[in-house]
């Protein structure tokens, strides 16, 4: 069987070539996600660990719980790190030496230029600690500083914004600006840290910037005498600070942990990405399955006499499977392969885009690993195999004496049972979707909107005969008689038609529910904003990149603005569950934000106070002069006192405290957005202008009137669904293979017909108009489910999404009416090929042929 | 080489045989008439027009519009009714059919209460009486009917035959068929006999006593497909 599975597969390799190229799309795409993850994992892991190679134990401040990702504000919330540890660890058995490192906020602006990352990775400062083994900075260029105004930067940003060592630069700290001296140039490890801008300060005077007090350390790092080990370093030091009363409010890690600590601090930002990648490579793959399906259930078709002759000669039925499973089997695990090889490439590729938004992450190579190979083989072996048992099971239906007939059709099941199937699917699909969105339950909406995807699946051939014979109607009046044919041929089996449409469908569903959720966003991001923004300008900086509070202070003195609102990001924990809050300037946020207040007041927040939602006061029963018990990562456990209640604000948020009470329990000085609002009878176009100038030295700022503040909204709502449509061009153009395939394996299937439509007179133009047309229907039903279904799968997450915030639905039509054009063009391009060749068919050969 | 040195003049307004045994190249003959095959060496004419000048366009355009086609079977496209498989020449060149000469010839051909049928609906001998009329009804200069009864009972091939023969009775119709059954061959004007690539006998009003006559002196047992 092995043997004639494999003979199978070699005589029908053009088409099986297409199918393996469907697979192959998808087993590539699931591979190159493997590989970018591991090796940008990898990536940080050398970079880390590198950066702390000198360093065997590591002394930070205590988190009261730990936050990440985009909860986490813009900085390290940790406490610092007592000056009197840093004397205490240099003096326990084993420490070689040690050092304090002092890290912040710090930004080189050069000639009236900030040096900033376009990708909007942070601006380190940082302490120079001497060339000692702890220091993870290596001078490249330039010398060491050596005096409070000298400064070492990275090389990456000197050859960026042409900086040469000597120059003399401005750099913005938390809070004020600096003269310094740039006096050479250095690499973080090995490379870069991510795409991070680095600036170095002597340490009395990265301490005084960065983390405001000389007494402190963001970290104490110590290296190690030989023959020391890290563990049993750590349990020293941890003992000699417990001894001396220090060891409140620090831990003691080892080296090892705190590099993957920090490591993993990055890749957790990575995950969602990475998620998101590998839910459209599953995608691909699911659409390749369809078109294997296809195929198969064609092939099984054609080779019905084969196949009986088989059966004839004394096959068992399971020969007659397995002969036919093992053949899928093979052409998986053969794409699966060369699936795996692309893949790498396809990793590469995507790492290389990513070095374009900035930073280098080619420090490592490429990394496949077993994990990898193991699941794309699996994943294209079991997609293959999963879709030619169907038909293989059909095969082992084919009676014997097929053999000798002539004109044996495999007998289908009748489309009834298909209808009520997808009949069922589709209501039960649709109950659950609403069920999940009334009750915000994602795994019913999941599971629903598989059910309904299902349901019209098994539905599409019934659908085919109404709708593609409602589209093919305008066929003939236009292309006469090629036209005609063409419509009956994309109606000549329904199944085929369906299926072909159906993995065009999921693609294009896909791409209509993401834009439908993008238009509503953008709906009600503006509506949101009319209703919620008192300001009149809004600063950003790019990429929402913290900027510096000199940003807001500098508003301030522009003439004609009359209030200027800080607003800065930090997360706490209010009964048991991790929050955003906002830090606001306390008297002004009245101003620039519009809060209807519904008791207490809002116009002036005082220390240790809080203003609170609605609904949160609601849930929480909480009314003005309430206590709130809540818990900070830098200073733990916290009382604040309700003051205000104001009604749904989402730029507000839940929870608003006044700067004063943020600056006591935060760290971070840097404002995420600065609101402006101009005093009553500016000229707005004059303090736009002068609040421009004022702030011209930064340029990755953003100054807003509310209406480009809208539109720059909407442009990274847009910025994101681009990227979301461009992973799902994959699955689209697995989808046109497989009318590729579809059309291929019809025209074969009609090579008589075709010869004698030649032979009374159709010329070659006419056949390829016939095949396009054909094409172009087919896909257009397939992009008429796919709208159809991704704008009720659109409408239903807007709903879903209705508490977050995404108030109103809106429907793109313009969008939407493209996707159809894109399914004709599809369908056009698609049966190029195919078209030529039954053009080019030879008449006498096809009229003779069996 | 499947002909050889064969000229041959074949008349207008009368229905010619070929015949010959499997292998003959009396397929080949016809296909080369038609202007489905070329020939490497010599000329064909329908008319007066030069066949081996011809490109695929021309070609195509000269068998839409000058002739007809009958072959043994797979005849019709299955997706057409019986009414669209007979204007199918004439609606791919885009003109309009003489209504009163396709009613004629669906008249002859006796389907009119079944021309919204496929052909699936249609029994053997029905689907190549419309095969017949399809050729007709362009009003082709010449019908090249290949085997048209090789897949028929003898009720439906005598049909078939005569309304072959009534065509060109009636209307002076051209036509060529291809046939080893030498009772389909009584029906002509004429008989071409060819073996081995070459015209060995010509035949003017063959019974079909005297086909069978005339193969058995070939010493050439009748063909059976």
């Amino acid at each position: 069987m092995f043997r004639l599975a494999l003979k199978g597969a070699l005589a029908r390799r053009l088409r099986l070539a297409l199918t393996a190229t469907s697979i192959i799309i998808g087993v590539a795409f699931v591979a190159g996600t493997f590989v970018l993850t591991d090796t940008l994992n990898a990536t940080f892991d050398s970079i880390f660990s590198s950066a702390e190679k000198g360093v065997a134990v590591v002394v930070r401040g205590q988190e009261a719980f730990k936050v990440s990702g985009f909860d986490s504000g813009p900085t390290d919330e940790r406490a610092l790190v007592p000056a009197a540890v840093l004397q205490h660890v240099r003096t326990v058995p084993g420490v070689r030496d040690a050092v304090g490192v002092a890290s912040g906020y710090a930004q080189v602006v050069y000639q009236g230029k900030a040096v900033v990352n376009s990708g909007g990775a942070p601006n380190l400062g940082m302490a120079w600690v001497g060339h000692q083994p702890e220091n993870p900075l290596r001078i490249v260029k330039g010398r060491e500083p050596a005096a409070a105004g000298e400064i070492v930067i990275d090389q990456q940003s000197a050859d960026k914004f042409n900086i040469p060592v000597g120059a003399h630069v401005e750099v913005i700290v938390s809070g004020k600006t600096v003269p310094a001296t740039v006096v050479g140039f250095v690499k973080f490890g090995n490379s870069t840290l991510g795409s991070a801008t680095i600036t170095a300060f002597v340490p009395s005077q990265a301490q005084q910037l960065l983390i405001g007090t000389q007494g402190s350390w963001s970290t104490v790092q110590a290296s190690a005498e030989p023959g020391v080990s890290q563990p049993v370093l750590r349990a020293r030091v941890e003992s000699a600070l417990a001894s001396a009363n220090l060891a409140d409010g620090v831990v003691v890690q080892t080296e090892q942990d705190y590099a993957a600590d920090q490591a993993d601090q990055v890749k957790s930002q990575l995950k969602f990405f990475n998620v998101l990648l590998l839910v459209f490579a599953f995608i691909s793959v699911f659409v390749a399955v369809f078109i294997i399906f296809n195929t198969f259930t064609v092939l099984v078709a054609q080779r019905t006499r084969e196949l009986a002759l088989l059966r004839a000669l004394g096959a068992s039925r399971r020969q007659v499977l397995s002969s036919v499973v093992l053949e899928a089997a093979l052409v998986g695990l053969g794409s699966g392969i060369v699936g795996i090889g692309l893949g790498v490439l396809v990793g590469a590729g995507l790492r290389s885009l990513l070095g374009v938004f900035g930073g280098s992450f080619d420090t490592v190579s490429l990394q496949l690993r077993p994990r990898t190979v193991i699941v794309s083989l699996l994943v294209g072996g079991l997609a293959t195999v999963l879709a030619s048992v169907v038909p293989a099971f059909r095969a082992t239906r084919i009676p014997p004496v097929a053999a000798m007939r002539d004109d044996f059709t495999l007998p289908t099941p009748t489309l009834r049972r298909r209808t009520r199937l997808g009949v069922g699917l589709l209501v039960i699909g649709a109950a659950l979707l609403v069920t999940g969105v009334n009750n915000g339950k994602a795994l019913l909406i999941g599971l629903g909107a598989l059910a309904m995807f299902r349901g019209v699946v098994s539905l599409s051939p019934v659908l085919s005969q109404p709708i593609v014979g409602g589209l093919g109607r305008a066929l003939p009046r236009f292309w006469g008689t090629p036209g005609r044919l063409a419509r009956e041929n994309a109606l000549r089996n329904p199944r085929r038609t369906a299926a072909t449409a159906s993995a065009l469908m999921i693609g294009i569903a896909l791409t209509t529910t993401m834009s439908v959720l993008a238009a509503s966003i953008t709906t009600s991001a503006n509506a949101q904003i009319d209703k919620s923004v008192g300001a009149d300008f809004i600063i950003t900086a790019n990429h929402f990149a913290p900027v510096s509070e000199t940003v807001a202070t500098k508003a301030a003195q522009v003439p004609g603005v009359g209030a200027v609102t800080s607003f800065r990001a930090g997360a706490m924990k209010v009964g048991g569950s991790t929050t955003q809050v906002q830090g606001v300037t306390p008297n002004t946020v009245a101003d620039t934000l519009r809060l209807t207040v519904q008791s207490g007041s809002v116009d002036n927040i005082s220390k240790g106070s809080v203003l609170v939602s609605e609904q949160v006061a609601k849930d929480k029963h909480l009314h003005v002069g309430s206590n709130i018990p809540v818990e900070f990562a830098l200073t733990g456990k916290q009382s604040l006192t309700v003051e205000g209640v104001y009604a749904k604000n989402p730029i507000a948020g839940d929870y608003l405290i006044g700067l004063d009470t943020y600056n006591a329990n935060f760290r971070n000085r840097l404002d995420q957005v600065v609101g402006v609002k101009a005093a009553s009878g500016a000229n707005l176009g004059q303090v736009h202008a002068d609040l421009t100038k004022a702030l011209s030295n930064n340029p990755s700022l953003k100054i807003q009137d509310q209406s480009e503040f809208k539109r720059s909204q909407k442009q990274q709502i847009n910025q994101i669904l681009a990227f979301v449509l461009a992973l799902l061009v994959l699955s689209l153009l697995i989808a046109w293979l497989g009318i590729v395939n579809t059309l291929a394996l019809s025209v074969f299937e009609r090579t008589r017909e075709i010869g004698l439509l030649r032979a009374v007179g159709m010329a070659t133009r006419q056949v390829r108009r016939m095949v396009r047309l054909e094409a172009v229907v087919i896909a257009l039903f397939g992009a008429l489910l796919g709208v159809a279904l991704g704008i009720g799968y659109g409408a239903a997450l807007v709903q879903a999404l209705h508490s977050q915030g995404i108030a109103s639905t809106s429907f793109p039509v313009g969008q939407l009416i493209g996707y159809l054009f894109i399914g004709m063009i599809a369908g056009v391009t698609a049966a190029l090929w195919p078209a030529r060749r039954a053009a080019k068919l030879d008449v006498l050969q096809a009229i003779a042929s069996e | 080489m499947a002909l050889d040195d064969v000229s041959v003049e074949l008349r207008r307004g009368q229905f010619t045989a070929i015949m010959g045994p499997s292998g003959s190249g009396k397929s080949t003959l016809m296909h080369c008439l038609a202007g489905l095959d070329s020939v490497t060496d010599g000329k064909v004419y329908i008319g007066d027009i030069d066949l081996t000048n011809l490109d695929d366009k021309a070609l195509t355009e000269l068998r839409r519009d000058r002739i007809g086609f009958v072959f043994q079977s797979f005849n019709l496209v299955p997706t057409l009714t019986a009414i669209e498989n007979i204007r199918l020449p004439i609606d791919l060149a885009g003109g309009t059919p003489d209504k009163e000469w396709l009613d004629t010839v669906i008249d002859t051909i006796g389907l009119r209460d079944r021309l919204g049928h496929r052909p699936s609906e249609l029994s053997g001998g029905q689907q190549q009486r419309v095969a017949c009329a399809r050729a007709m009804a362009s009003r082709p200069q010449v019908i090249f009917a290949d085997e048209p009864t090789g897949n028929l009972d003898s009720k439906s091939s005598a049909e078939v035959l005569s309304f072959l023969r009534k065509s060109v009775d009636e209307t002076s119709q051209t036509v060529v068929m291809v046939t080893h059954d030498a009772n389909a061959a009584s029906f002509a004007d004429r008989a071409l006999f060819l073996g081995d690539g070459r015209i060995v006998d010509d035949l003017d009003n063959p019974t079909a006593a005297r086909v069978l006559d005339r193969m058995k002196r070939l010493d050439v047992a009748p063909a059976t497909g």
